[in-house]
């Protein structure tokens, strides 16, 4: 029994910062069987994986793999002993052959050096052909659906000898057709006596076709076992299962008329047909898993892209925000998910960060008064208490949590009447996450709306009035303060009830 | 425990700046160890003549870097520098000279279609740029290319020359003992720090420079700024370009072959940096200047032309590394 475990990761403990990404987590995988890594977004799965294929090195604890201690470099290190993992976003060069992908950096040569196109043409085809993929290994990357690109991506990964293949939510860009062929696929490698590890939501295809089940939630190992033992009930339960005491309690405020309704919005492929209305003094959480299209919401809301179908009205009258300009100067604005990508100005200072949105208030005739600036950024440090040596300091050289304040800054200094907050407490300290807390209430009790798109349930359910739930781009439903429960949330998350 | 990990923090930060002091101002030594360098090995360099020469030299060119500086602040570029002196200095120069091929209009006019001609080409590379969205290194080497056939075209390939006094009045006659192109260097220089510190312009520049994607989702129309930018670039080369014209009294379809390179290089030079967001106007003018004053040093030394070349590129590489070790830093 004991020479059947292939793979062991023993008190695997990583920090990230501030952040505690993995806690003393251990891991166990089989030959041969189909291994379901579950968790909410944030909860360490992708942590684990990355430090198994070397991306990452553990702060402590030992893997062994075949019963020996490994130490990894690189990921080439994890590849040459037999573990691959296939990335949510494809490592593939688009623009080269299937054939050229599956041996990119170890192409066959003929004797001069030259590349061997014959030979990776046969071997190519040979390996498509185990998997019984009809597929011309000359075909670009380019003209593939996405679904082909995946099982390209597999079919590498054994022909380089894979022994354990990880695969991060495999079926999340596939349709129904493409998923049961992955699936098949995923047996036939199961019955190769291939270890496989398959992070997923998706409970109907854990059920299919996994073995054993681990879950981890907050960096935490929570359960392993058959799959054959648990209900999908058990699974979320211990996904979500959680203590909400360091939660800045909400305080009451006054709800009022309708601010901003959404009707039948939609982007083909991110979201279909979301309504929903927004009140004063309302905090509205939106939940979902990753992909859910919450982003894509918001920023279509704002006008950083364009709806296909649909209206958004503002105080009953009809809007059309072109770009997020637009919607700033209506009274919207949005604190992104990514403030690295589209949140601050790393290198610019504070001051400027801050008033990047709203520069027209410090302008005496048409200079910028510094005068103005100052006071701005006085009043903003004090009330955010923004940790910075001067108005000057670049934001480069402050900590996350005093980046995103500055971010928040930024979109108060517009003085919106609605604001939206996407995922507002990611990767923060717990200290600036309730500071952040407590600034919602406030405003929330001083009539603006709150849009806050969040992965934390307990964040969802300790600030918000009323939960929307998306489910793929579908609205499964609006939960009121008192119903919301973690497990309904997550079951609307995964749309359990929806499937039968 | 506590204070001994505050002590750790203010030595960290003392040493920080101490090595930020030495980076924000290292061109401003550079400079300096180069002009006393120079004192020494050419009893000429310091003269009050050769200084304003210098200056006289600069002046032009350094009109140009400022406008190219903002746009490498912007994360743009403009290659068509060169080629736009040309052309505006053959289109002003056709509109008031009075040989056969002129037009012999009034010097104001010259003015005004000289930098006209290098708005239109500045316009054509900000629309491109700005709403094709296609990278400013292509679209501006594709203007740089038109420019330098459309001066060829409209000079018949040959020089130009015959202008009338009033003309070459700025190029050539000085304010008291300052001559006017560099009494037209310092109005540029206050106004450029005017829109890229006093005005909401400057910043929207800045941000775009920093993160395209931030300067979007917070509500600057990056459109709009980009070829704005690019509009006050054009303006500042054309009023270079039609400068010249008047200094040297003739223009030639070939002139201000490589302009674009010392332009950027003052840039550079002058601590902008080549991936966005950061540069002073300050700087910009200070590395104007250390290329004029290096290209003079090298006259005075007797240093063949052609070796100009290679020390000005060595110096633009080497600009360059700082610039990426800086960044790196941070």
């Amino acid at each position: 029994m004991g020479n059947n475990i292939i793979l062991e990761m023993k008190n695997i403990d990583k920090r990230f910062g501030g952040v505690h990404a993995l806690d003393h987590v251990n891991f166990t995988l089989k030959r041969g069987e189909v291994h379901a890594l579950v968790g909410e977004n944030g909860a360490g799965k992708s942590t684990l994986m990355k430090l198994l294929i070397g991306l990452y090195k553990p702060d402590s604890g030992e893997i062994f793999f075949d019963g020996e201690k490994i130490d990894f470099k690189s990921v080439k290190d994890a590849q040459d002993i037999g573990i691959s993992m296939i990335f949510q976003e494809f490592n593939q060069v688009k623009v080269m052959s299937v054939m050229e992908n599956i041996f990119l950096g170890r192409e066959p040569k003929t004797r001069s050096g030259a590349v061997d196109f014959k030979k990776m043409y046969h071997e190519s085809k040979a390996l498509l052909g185990e998997l019984g993929l009809d597929l011309d290994p000359k075909t670009r990357i380019l003209d593939l659906t996405v679904a082909k690109h995946q099982l390209v991506e597999i079919v590498k990964a054994i022909s380089l000898n894979a022994k354990i293949i990880i695969m991060d939510e495999p079926t999340s860009a596939l349709s129904q057709n493409e998923i049961e062929y992955l699936l098949t696929m995923v047996r036939a490698l199961r019955e190769q006596g291939k270890a496989i590890v398959y992070i997923s939501h998706k409970m109907e295809e854990i059920f299919n076709i996994c073995d054993s089940v681990t879950v981890l939630r907050d960096g935490k190992f929570i359960y392993t076992g058959k799959v054959s033992e648990v209900t999908e009930k058990d699974l979320i339960r211990m996904m979500v299962d959680r203590e909400v005491s360091e939660l800045f309690p909400k305080q009451k405020s006054q709800i009022g008329e309708v601010l901003l309704q959404v009707k039948n919005l939609s982007v083909a492929g991110k979201f279909e047909n979301v309504s929903f209305d927004l009140r004063k003094g309302e905090i509205l959480g939106v939940a979902g898993l990753m992909g859910a299209g919450r982003t894509e919401l918001m920023e279509t809301i704002v006008g950083a892209r364009r709806p296909d179908k649909g209206e958004i009205y503002l105080h009953g009258e009809k809007i059309i925000n072109r770009m997020p300009g637009d919607a700033i100067r209506r009274g919207i604005a949005m604190v992104s998910e990514d403030r690295k990508k589209n949140g601050v100005f790393l290198k610019l200072n504070v001051k400027d960060n801050i008033l990047m949105s709203s520069l027209n208030k410090c302008l005496i005739g048409p200079s910028i008064s510094r005068k103005m600036e100052i006071e701005c950024f006085d009043e903003y440090r004090e009330k955010l208490e923004i940790k910075c040596s001067s108005a000057t300091q670049i934001c480069q050289n402050l900590s996350g949590g005093n980046q995103q304040k500055v971010a928040v800054s930024r979109v108060l200094n517009s003085d919106p009447e609605i604001i939206i907050l996407d995922e507002p407490t990611r990767g923060i300290d717990v200290k600036t996450k309730s500071e952040i807390h407590r600034l919602m209430s406030t405003l929330a009790s001083t009539g603006k709306a709150v849009l806050m798109v969040s992965s934390e349930l307990p964040e969802i359910l300790g600030m918000s009035d009323r939960i929307l739930v998306l489910h793929e781009g579908i609205m499964t439903g609006i939960l009121s303060r008192e119903e919301a429960t973690a497990d309904k949330i997550m079951e609307l998350a995964v749309a359990t009830n929806k499937e039968e | 425990m506590f204070d001994f990990k505050r002590f750790n923090v203010a030595l960290h930060l003392k040493n920080f700046n101490s090595i930020q002091f030495i980076n924000n101002n290292g061109m401003a030594i550079a400079f300096i160890i180069i002009v006393i360098f120079l004192s020494f090995a050419s009893p000429n360099f310091l003269k009050t003549a050769n200084i304003i020469n210098i200056l006289r030299q600069v002046s032009c060119i350094g009109i140009a870097t400022l406008g190219v500086g903002i746009l490498i602040i912007m994360n743009q570029i403009d290659l068509a520098i060169g080629s736009t002196f040309a052309l505006t200095g053959i289109i002003a120069g056709l509109t008031v000279s009075t040989s056969a091929g002129g037009m012999g209009l009034h010097p104001i006019l010259g003015y005004a279609a000289g930098i006209a001609t290098a708005l239109a080409i500045a316009y054509l590379s900000g629309l491109v740029v700005a709403k094709a969205r296609i990278p400013a290194f292509i679209v501006t080497m594709g203007t740089m290319s038109i420019g330098r056939g459309l001066a060829l075209i409209f000079a018949h390939g040959m020089p130009i020359g015959n202008f009338p006094e009033g003309f070459t009045y700025l190029g050539t006659k000085s304010l008291g003992p300052v001559p006017w192109t560099i009494v037209i260097f310092i109005l540029m220089i206050a106004i450029v720090w005017y829109i890229m510190e006093k005005r909401p312009l400057g910043r929207y520049i800045y941000a775009i420079g920093s993160n395209e994607d931030a300067a979007r989702a917070a509500g600057i129309n990056v459109d709009q700024v980009k070829l704005k930018a690019y509009l006050i670039e054009g303006a500042l080369v054309g009023l270079a370009g039609t400068v010249l014209a008047a200094r040297i009294k003739s223009a030639a379809p070939t002139m201000g072959i490589g302009y674009e390179l010392d332009a950027i290089a003052g840039a550079i030079i002058g601590g902008v940096s080549f991936n966005g967001g950061i540069g002073k106007v300050g700087g910009m003018v200070l590395g104007a200047l250390l290329i004029g004053v290096i290209n003079n040093g090298m006259d005075l030394l007797g240093v063949e032309a052609f070796y100009k070349q290679v020390v000005k590129g060595s110096i633009i590489i080497i600009a360059v590394l700082i610039d990426r070790k800086r960044s790196g830093r941070a």
